[in-house]
């Protein structure tokens, strides 16, 4: 018989530890959360088959205190996600949508989210591919009437089986690169197209051009593409503006078969970052959504934030959105059963039969514990952990009876638990290798907007804390909001030492790009305005090494050059640094949301902040993107 | 045949008597008032106050769209004004014995310094400044 306190005593981690469910995307929420929280499942489940049979959207707001369990609950959601049926109903699509933080475009980034979302999960061709197949088939049916027995006899090339033949539509369909067109064309007043945006349709129906397949995906998520792209897909402009941002996300969420999920986490976040008016901005984006759009939103938020945003909030979407009850503290019994499927693992793996499942913790500790304190679900595992920690040093398990304080700490926990700056690195490495591993920032384009908040989020707080990067300070950051319908112009970074203007600081114009290279001439073109216009003495843009502007971006190159006369250019970043810069973004945004712990304390934004601006890896390559100017700068001021 | 002579009706009372059985009338009235008021005024038994404190909990997050999160000194207040005569420590009691039977939970401020009325809070040493009250599950 295996001695159960040796498996505790072996286990290489402990089985207690919580993990931040934002981070590890694709892992598998911990195995309590199916236990704890049926009710807000519930709810969830049915705004979701509500979705499915009324077609109209649902909104629900989930609230708990931090370490309730929240996120995990959208990790149970999205673990769950995908095409595949959920017992007799069916399956749904489930995308992640980061804080807002530019007022000025919401329905942009909650565009740019869902489709990246969708394509990361693998659904979106597959959503425009069976949009295209139903169009054919209405098509069809029209010439069939109508006696074009041409346009019968070409469909039927591509047209076999049933509705979930799509991918085999897509193979014969690709053969005919023009069909596309003609469906648009035949099909736009006929349902399914009907009830779409018109160029939401052209672009979509396009599909059957494997030349244009890619170049679609990068409209919709409204990326700046090149003319010749744009003449692939039959239209003007991208999607560079609020009212066709809408459109997108309102044409997906109409045409696909699966009922849409967007989740949208940490509202206080986008509070803390915006303030009231952008917490308006996003909801007024979102009930226009839900007049709109068939899909399930499903929001979480902290029980007292909410108090607070709430009164921000336009009156309609109050109206509107289905708020759960507080998540409620674990008794005794839930206690020990989360206790209990955290230990489970360890058991099944060894094949030990512990006393009773939550052994060593007894259910009299655990009723002493959640009686005394009311701990969150988080607070239950941390106090386990404690005492589980305690015993793994003294190398003895004792079944624990009743809530009696952790001892008190010996000289390898002070060394263990006194360092938090050690703790804060250990936690910032894990969020860099969750970044690594995350598919839906798994491309550079897909990180771009993290890299660029989380650049800004270190220059600004190098300009509050008086922090020199580089050997020159920040002044300030400017970054203007993005207009409703014209692309964002670049963040302005003043730097001191002079050399500026008359008598202020030098200015540098800053953009991330992380499109393919021949989409950068735009936001090159609109650094090189910032300097011409005495908008800034230099500009900078920030790419990725994995994807530099080779030859074929001619036009990018040249202005480029013409940027480094300046003292900006393009700087590339290593792909290591730049998930270390967005795994930095990711962690203040968390500590925004009261969502990381240090022995069992929590860190503020501030604290991790100035964490951030302590590591060398973090400011070097911030510091790597201003040297130029820097050197530009000085010059001048010593001119001056 | 001797006639039965009714019994003599009783004399009218003196001024001094009437008066004895008015004082005694208005005595007789004022406990029965006393009594009264002693019963439309006393504090409610711990029944009655724990369902006091329910019904305004859920009618007060009805009412003012709380979210489920129920400010204490809300509470407090809205006991008030339907007349609960129970004092800040009989609602306090009231509050947690509601908490031990798992009927309710009891929030801590996450911004003790920035609540609006702290003390009407609940402040215990090792959870912080209780000040919200969520209805559980039933």
């Amino acid at each position: 018989m295996i001695d159960p306190a040796r498996v505790l005593l072996d286990a290489p981690r402990s089985p207690l530890a919580d993990p931040v469910a934002r981070l590890d995307a694709g892992a598998p929420p911990p195995p309590d959360v199916a236990r704890v929280h049926a009710a807000v499942r519930g709810a969830i489940a049915e705004a979701i088959d509500a979705v499915a049979d009324g077609r109209r959207a649902e909104m629900v707001l989930v609230t708990g205190e931090p370490g309730m369990g929240k996120t995990h609950q959208l990790a149970w959601l999205r673990a769950r996600a995908g095409g595949e049926p959920r017992g007799d109903r069916p399956g749904y699509a489930c995308v992640d949508v980061p804080p807002l933080k530019d007022a000025g475009a919401p329905f942009t980034h909650l565009a740019r989210y869902v489709v990246q979302g969708l394509s990361a999960a693998g659904l979106l061709e597959r959503i425009l591919w069976d949009l295209v197949r139903r169009v054919a088939a209405a098509v069809r049916a029209e010439a069939d009437d109508q006696g074009d027995d041409d346009v019968v006899a070409r469909i039927d090339q591509a047209l076999v089986g049933a509705d979930h033949y799509a991918l085999a539509f897509r193979a014969l369909a690709q053969e005919d690169p023009g069909l596309g067109p003609l469906l648009y064309q035949r099909g736009r007043r006929l349902p399914p197209l009907a009830t779409l945006p018109a160029e939401f349709g052209r672009v979509a129906c396009r599909i059957t051009d494997r030349a244009a397949e890619r170049a679609i995906v990068d409209w919709l998520r409204a990326a700046e593409l090149p003319d010749e792209d744009l003449a692939l897909l039959d239209v003007r402009a991208g999607v560079d503006g609020e009212d066709r941002a809408f459109e997108v996300v309102r044409a997906l969420a109409t045409c696909t078969a699966r009922p849409l999920v967007i989740c949208l986490d940490q509202l206080e976040s986008t509070a803390g970052l915006l303030g009231a008016d952008g917490v308006a901005r996003l909801f007024t984006a979102l009930m226009e959504l839900y007049q709109q759009a068939p899909l399930c939103i499903v929001l979480m938020c902290q029980p007292q934030q909410w108090i607070e945003l709430r009164r921000d909030v336009p009156q309609a979407a109050l109206d509107r959105v289905r708020v759960l009850p507080p998540l409620a503290k674990p008794t005794a019994d839930e206690a020990a059963a989360i206790v209990a499927s955290r230990l489970e693992p360890l058991w099944a793996v060894a094949a030990a039969a512990p006393p009773y499942p939550s052994w060593p913790f007894s259910p009299a500790f655990l009723t002493d514990l959640v009686g005394a304190s009311r701990p969150t679900i988080r607070q239950v595992l941390i106090e386990c952990e404690a005492r589980l920690a305690d015993m793994r040093r003294a190398g003895r398990v004792v079944e624990l009876a009743l809530s009696a304080p952790p001892g008190p700490p010996t000289a390898i926990d002070r060394g263990a638990r006194g360092d938090r700056t050690e703790a804060l690195r250990a936690l910032l490495d894990r969020y860099a290798r969750a970044v690594g591993e995350r598919r839906d920032l798994g491309q550079p384009k897909f990180r771009q907007e993290h890299l660029r908040e989380a650049l800004l989020d270190v220059l600004r707080g190098a300009a509050r804390f008086g922090l020199r990067l580089g050997g020159i300070g920040v002044a300030s950051v400017a970054a203007p909001p993005k207009p409703r319908n014209a692309p964002r112009p670049p963040a302005v970074i003043a730097l001191d030492g002079g050399g500026g203007g008359p008598d202020g600081p030098w200015r540098l114009a800053l953009d991330v790009h992380g499109d393919e290279a021949r989409f950068a001439y735009h936001v090159l073109e609109r650094l090189h305005g910032a300097v011409a216009d005495g908008g800034a003495e230099s500009a900078v843009l920030v790419r990725e090494a994995d994807a530099p502007l080779g030859d074929g971006a001619r036009r990018s190159l040249e202005l480029a050059r013409t940027l480094a006369e300046t003292g900006g250019g393009v700087v590339y970043l290593a792909r290591d640094v730049a998930v270390s810069l967005v795994a930095a973004g990711l962690f203040l945004d968390a500590a925004q949301a009261a969502e990381v712990l240090v022995d069992g304390r929590q860190v503020s934004r501030d604290e991790a902040l100035a964490f951030v601006l302590g590591e060398d890896p973090v400011v070097d390559a911030v510091a790597a993107i201003l040297p130029r100017a820097v050197r530009i700068a000085t010059r001048a001021a010593r001119v001056g | 045949m001797k006639r039965v002579r009714p019994a003599a009706s009783p004399s009218r009372p003196g001024a001094g008597a009437r008066l004895a059985a008015v004082e005694a009338e208005v005595a007789a009235l004022r406990e029965r008032l006393a009594a009264l008021e002693a019963r439309v005024g006393a504090a409610p038994g711990d029944p009655e106050l724990d369902a006091a404190v329910l019904a305004a909990v859920a009618d007060l997050d009805a009412r003012l769209r709380y979210g489920g999160l129920v400010p204490i000194p809300d509470l407090r207040g809205e006991l008030r004004r339907r007349g609960v005569a129970a004092d800040d420590a009989a609602v306090t009691a009231a509050l947690e014995r509601l908490e031990r039977a798992w009927r309710i939970d009891l929030g801590a401020a996450q911004a003790p310094a920035q609540v609006a009325d702290r003390g009407a809070g609940i402040d215990r040493p090792g959870r912080g400044l209780l000040y919200y009250v969520t209805r559980r599950p039933a």
